[in-house]
């Protein structure tokens, strides 16, 4: 409309004049400049694959993720990652992100008000937001790729909703689309008003592996079972609404912690390895658990708990094992909570600096704490770690600072990289160059 | 009680003091008396000048005073539109001379511009004062098919923002405070937690008479913790009996109607009845939305749709019964409100990706209260208590999900899944409501006054879920006690070109909360104190014939309210050490007008500071927990300009506009450094503005009468998150928003029929606000309105 903007295009130039002398006025007493905007990847770089990640601000009001890139290491190793006029801004909130393979990040909404799933692929060089979402309900909390990473399983667990099944999604990696979903359980106990909290999810060639909590099912976030560890094993593809079998131990409590996607472990040989931890501060209410926190497994082909193992955390390392990522060769980068007695309840997501990183060698059974890296918290792995070249990259939130850290597996010892202006980073991962087809 | 520290009593005592012996050995005289009519009806904002040099303003009840005048004659003549004018002389010694005028009916003084003039005649009395305030005169919008909201974001630094159509929840910014850091009074009265069917959307604009609009320092009256301003809504004018009404209908199935009728006798006895009814589907077109599929949520297409889960209904009844005019009262009266509202929702306050269908909730507000104001020579008293009681209704029972395309999906039979929350819920939450107020002014001299006030505010809230058997909100009722006292010393110099106040506020706040902890089960009882004490002064100063320098401060508080020492019960924590927000604030403001002939000039500017610490804001505990806490500082500053330019009687122009830069001054969140430190607060609007054109084309002394109203709004694009982070394109902007609005009235027999047609947003332009949610397109309202025994 040529008569409305012509209108307008007078009214404004008024209201700018009206308001220049203030404008002058203003800025003249505020003395911070416009930042310098948009991102400029290196044209000429031959190397197209880029370090993608989700950084999460640590100012809530309006909470915002940001996916921003670096060209390589160099650019995890020194400066600051931040998002001042770059990267992709997210809709708003926490958003986990789950990389698949080196070809692309899913980000799933954790506010209840975008409850979206949306995708990140690397065109050329640059990273671009993948087509539309698909919607979901209920918070997602655990997520799984496929051994083809042709599928992301995602599970949705309704909170405070008494008996309400989860549901498992399948999502297509590739077109981003949810192709079926399951209801199920897992487990209940209606007479006792218990549900399963299911803290993890695994895929092992016919078996999905379902580790859980044992919760109220008043959504108290009451953890009223701590001291065995529970796991339900589905058959899979093929998931059935009720699992094949559910295992038990009573040498551990519950396996998993709350938001986390380091629970469980797949080594080369297809061994499974779980965490499990019974700290107050990392959310077992209204008791902690009494028995050790450490690790089980399952060997490979089989679907019980192994009887000859457990690497009891608590005695070889003093502390209650946080978070379990793995390395390869059959060793894990695992969070260690130092004095699991300090702190309030949740303590150890948001307010008591008492972790500490080591290297466990899960066939030997050793622990070596790593030095160089000052007492941190929320060290349970939101959305996996990037491990590349024998050195795996873990966000190490301390007092004050969090920065991106460089492990040297071989020999333990630790680097402190990019200072980080926020409160996480999700889902780090290498991004190559995508098909025509994951292209917007 | 502990209300005021032993200080501010030895202060008072002293002043009191003061003011008794002033009294005593004064060696002067006064006059007083009163101006009425014909039939005996007092005349209100009738001048009496005196030596033809000074001049005082008649009140509500057509009295008026002169005071500490020496021993001599003086020549009185009194003055009032509509009336001939009238000259007396008296003689004065040590004494109170009372002399009485009844002016004689002039009907061929009076039109409409020039009771406008009187209005504003008050108005300019307000202005004086150094306190930053904006007065919204109703008559002058009475023919347009608007709400209060829809006119008091007019004017300059405040900004409604609203998240659809009529009955949408809605943010009022003033100078960039929000929520509840603004107070709204009825009539003087605190309207906190008055329920949502009696909110500003509420109101048309027929049934009240003005809005007073108090900027970051707010007089002692008001007596409120509001950190960042007040809003005054005066609805009562017992000058006569009267009865009209509005009627309006237009797009989207709205309509709305008001009726307001009083009844006074000789005897001073008068009745007053008014009501309103509000309803609309609110089924405007949304432009490109998002379909997904309901089974599996996955993207479908793009589509552009009318609403279809969005209709609001409201109304209200308001009685008042009462005297007048009498020995022992100027005004003594009773009055009922009730109010009921009906709200469906469309789509979540955030975004526009989920839909609803079903989900709705209801209002309810019962109000009974007593009134009583009495002037005597030198002490104004005004008092009044209110007992209500205020419940809320959420309905989330359905089975079914909806999308944009209208469709439905049944998810089970036997699911427990609401279509909001992850359990069906019916849930009632009851206020049980106690307030008093009493405000009183000693008028010690001409030259000084002290003003008192008192509020005491009591609430009761208890909760209940018909369905959802978890859901124990409120099960065990809860108190909070809120106690308020102002103190004010007003001084005004010799020639009237300096007037200062100076102000004192105590809060003191206890609750009583007993919960049981959703963590462990366990019942806590916590009883949570906070004591404060708010200060300010204002002050202005006339350097010269009608201009006007005016500056003003309060260090303001708000108390916690409720829901944030309660929590929600659920996932809301409770949280008994939360502090008040606390807040400096400044006005440094010149104000000017100017006449010549026909033409009236009004021009003022005000730039405004607001350093503001403590906010409370929601953070996580940890889990599904959240607690709110003391986290945000946040700094605005601004400026905003008004122009109100009467070229002759046939064409006038109003413009404002506001440049406003609202900034996080928090340095660490959860002991991590801050990267938005010093960054703008983003989601808020910085730059706005507003104009108005009226056009009365012709001759305005006819009996029937035309006129245009031209109204446009302009609001620069802001993004939606942080400035300066992420890459500018990717970045949610809300795009700049050019909205103009029509009217053409028509009036019959000197206003006793009003016949409107408006087109609001004319151009159908996008229109957006919070959170980039579409506002309505282009539409068509008709209005009749009737003036009867006027």
């Amino acid at each position: 409309m040529k008569i409305n903007s012509k209108f307008s295009d007078k009214i404004k130039t008024k209201a700018l004049s009206v308001f220049l002398m203030a404008g002058i006025l203003l800025s003249s007493c505020s003395g911070d400049d416009d930042a310098p905007v948009g991102s400029n990847p290196d044209p000429d770089s031959e190397n197209k694959s880029r370090l993608v990640m989700q950084l999460f601000l640590n100012q809530s009001k309006p909470s915002q993720t940001y996916v921003i890139s670096v060209d390589d290491i160099d650019g995890l190793m020194s400066g600051t990652l931040s998002a001042e006029g770059k990267g992709i801004e997210a809709p708003s909130g926490y958003r986990f992100g789950v990389p698949v393979g080196n070809s692309s990040l899913l980000s799933f909404g954790y506010t209840s008000s975008t409850l979206n799933c949306i995708s990140y692929v690397n065109d050329g060089g640059e990273v671009v937001v993948s087509d539309k979402p698909f919607l979901y309900d209920d918070v997602f909390q655990r997520f799984t790729v496929s051994e083809d990473e042709k599928t992301v399983l995602a599970m949705e667990i309704p909170q405070g909703a008494g008996f309400l099944q989860r549901e498992i999604y399948f999502v297509d990696a590739e077109d981003v689309r949810v192709t079926k979903k399951i209801k199920t359980d897992v487990w209940k106990d209606e007479v006792e008003g218990l549900v399963a909290m299911p803290t993890g999810l695994m895929i092992r060639g016919n078996h999905l592996f379902v580790p859980y909590q044992v919760h109220d099912a008043e959504g108290k976030w009451q953890t009223l079972r701590p001291n065995k560890a529970y796991m339900a094993v589905y058959s899979y593809p093929n998931i059935g609404e009720t699992p094949l079998k559910i295992i038990e131990d009573d040498r551990t409590c519950n396996i998993g912690v709350n938001a986390s996607m380091s629970t469980l472990i797949k080594t080369e040989s297809d061994d499974i390895y779980t965490l499990s931890c019974g700290a107050k501060g990392a959310g077992f209410n209204p008791d902690p658990a009494t028995k050790p926190s450490g690790i089980l497994k399952i060997k490979n082909g089989e679907t019980d708990f192994d009887a000859n193992y457990f690497f009891n955390i608590e005695e070889k390392a003093q502390g209650k094992l946080f978070g379990l990522a793995y390395l390869g060769n059959n060793k894990a980068l695992a969070t260690i909570i130092t004095n699991p007695e300090v702190g309030d309840l949740w303590s150890a997501y948001n307010t008591v600096f008492n972790q500490k990183l080591a290297i466990v060698d899960l066939v030997q059974e050793t622990v070596s704490v790593i030095d160089g890296i000052p007492l941190f918290r929320s060290g349970y792995f939101a959305t996996g770690l990037f491990v590349e070249d024998g050195k795996a990259y873990p966000t190490i939130v301390a007092e004050n600072e969090v920065a991106i850290y460089q492990i040297d597996i071989a020999t333990g010892t630790a680097t402190k990289g990019a200072t980080v202006e926020g409160r996480d980073i999700l889902g780090l991962m290498r991004m190559d160059e995508g098909t025509k087809k994951n292209k917007k | 009680m502990s209300l005021f520290r032993k200080s501010y009593i030895i202060i008072f005592l002293f002043i009191l003091s003061n003011v008794y012996i002033t009294d005593c050995f004064s060696q002067s005289g006064s006059i007083s008396g009163r101006v009425s009519d014909q039939k005996g009806e007092p005349i209100e904002y009738a001048s009496i000048v005196i030596n033809k040099s000074k001049g005082v303003i008649t009140d509500s009840l057509g009295y008026f005073s002169f005071n500490d005048l020496e021993k001599g004659t003086y020549y009185l003549e009194a003055k009032h539109l509509g009336h001939k004018s009238l000259q007396k002389t008296v003689d004065v010694s040590n004494d109170t001379k009372t002399i009485n005028f009844v002016l004689v009916e002039d009907l061929s003084t009076l039109d409409e511009v020039i009771v406008r003039s009187l209005v504003e005649t008050e108005e300019r009395k307000v202005k004086k004062t150094g306190y930053k305030i904006d007065i919204v005169k109703a008559d002058i919008y009475k023919a347009q098919p608007f709400s209060l909201t829809d006119v008091i974001r007019k004017t300059p630094g405040i900004l409604v923002r609203e998240s659809g159509g009529m009955g949408s929840s809605f943010e009022l910014y003033v100078n960039g405070l929000s929520g509840n850091k603004i107070r709204y009074f009825l009539d003087g009265i605190p309207m906190e937690n008055f329920g949502s069917s009696l909110t500003l959307n509420n109101f048309p604009i027929n049934l009240i008479k003005k809005m007073e609009v108090y900027k970051g320092v707010v007089p002692v009256e008001l007596g409120s913790d509001a950190l960042g301003g007040a809003i005054n809504i005066s609805t009562i004018d017992l000058k006569k009996s009267f009865l009209n009404g509005s009627v309006s209908m237009g797009s989207f199935g709205t309509k709305r109607a008001s009726l307001n009728g009083q009844y006074i006798n000789k005897k001073g006895l008068f009745a007053t009845a008014s009501g309103f009814y509000n309803h609309s589907d609110n089924n405007y077109r949304m432009d490109d939305v998002n379909v997904y599929e309901l089974d599996l949520g996955n993207f479908e297409e793009t589509i552009s749709t009318r609403r279809f889960h969005d209709s609001y209904r409201s109304y209200m009844f308001n009685g008042k019964a009462g005297v007048k005019g009498k020995k022992y009262a100027d005004v003594l009266y009773v009055a009922y409100t009730g109010s009921k509202n009906k709200k469906e929702y469309q789509h979540p306050e955030t975004n526009v990706e989920t839909v609803y269908g079903d989900f709705h909730s209801k209002g309810e507000t019962n109000l009974f209260s007593l009134h009583y104001k009495k002037k005597w020579r030198k002490l104004d008293l005004k008092g009044n208590i209110l007992k209500g009681r205020v419940k809320r209704t959420i309905i989330d029972t359905s089975s079914l999900r909806y999308n944009w395309a209208a469709e439905s999906f049944l998810r089970s039979s036997d699911s427990p899944e609401g279509e909001v929350y992850n359990r069906k819920r019916f849930f009632i939450i009851t206020d049980d409501i106690i307030r008093s107020t009493v405000t009183s002014s000693y008028h010690i001299n001409k030259k000084n006054s002290i003003n008192l006030s008192f509020v005491q505010n009591h609430l009761k809230r208890k909760g209940k879920d018909r369905v959802d058997e978890f859901n124990n909100t409120f099960q065990t009722p809860n108190y909070v006690n809120k106690i308020y006292g102002g103190v004010s010393y007003d001084h005004k110099s010799q020639n009237d070109k300096l007037r200062a106040s100076v102000f004192v506020k105590r809060f003191v706040y206890n609750a009583k909360i007993e919960i049981q902890e959703q963590q462990n089960g366990r019942l806590t009882s916590t009883e949570p104190k906070i004591n404060k004490t708010g200060y300010g002064g204002t002050l202005s100063y006339k350097v010269a014939k009608s201009t006007f320098l005016k500056t003003s401060f309060e260090k303001a508080y708000r108390l916690p309210n409720d829901y944030e020492i309660l929590g929600d019960g659920a996932f809301i924590t409770y949280n008994p050490d939360l502090e008040s927000e606390n807040s400096n604030n400044i006005n440094f403001g010149a104000l000017y007008t100017t006449r010549f002939k026909d033409m009236r000039l009004k021009a003022e500017a005000n730039l405004f500071l607001r350093f503001s610490e403590n906010f409370i804001q929601l953070g996580a505990v940890g889990g599904p927990y959240s607690r709110y806490n003391n986290i945000n500082n946040v700094r605005s500053q601004g400026v905003e300009a008004s122009l109100n330019f009467k070229i002759n009687p046939h064409f006038s122009v109003d413009l404002n506009g506001t440049y406003q830069r609202i900034i996080e001054r928090t340095k660490t969140v959860n002991d991590l450094p801050n990267e938005n430190y010093n960054n703008e607060v983003p989601n808020i609007p910085y730059l706005f503005a507003n104009s108005r054109l009226t056009v009365h084309p012709f001759d305005a002394q006819k009996k029937n009468k035309l006129s245009i109203y031209f109204d446009s709004r302009y609001v620069k694009d802001f993004f939606l998150s942080w400035k300066g982070l992420g890459d500018v394109s990717t970045k949610n902007v809300i795009p700049k928003q050019f909205v103009n609005d029509i009217t053409l009235a028509y009036s019959i027999k000197k206003d006793t029929y009003n016949v409107s047609l408006s087109c609001l947003n004319i151009f159908d332009t996008e229109a957006y606000d919070n959170f980039r949610i579409q506002k309505p397109g282009r539409s068509f309202f008709v209005k009749l309105i009737f003036n009867v025994l006027n």
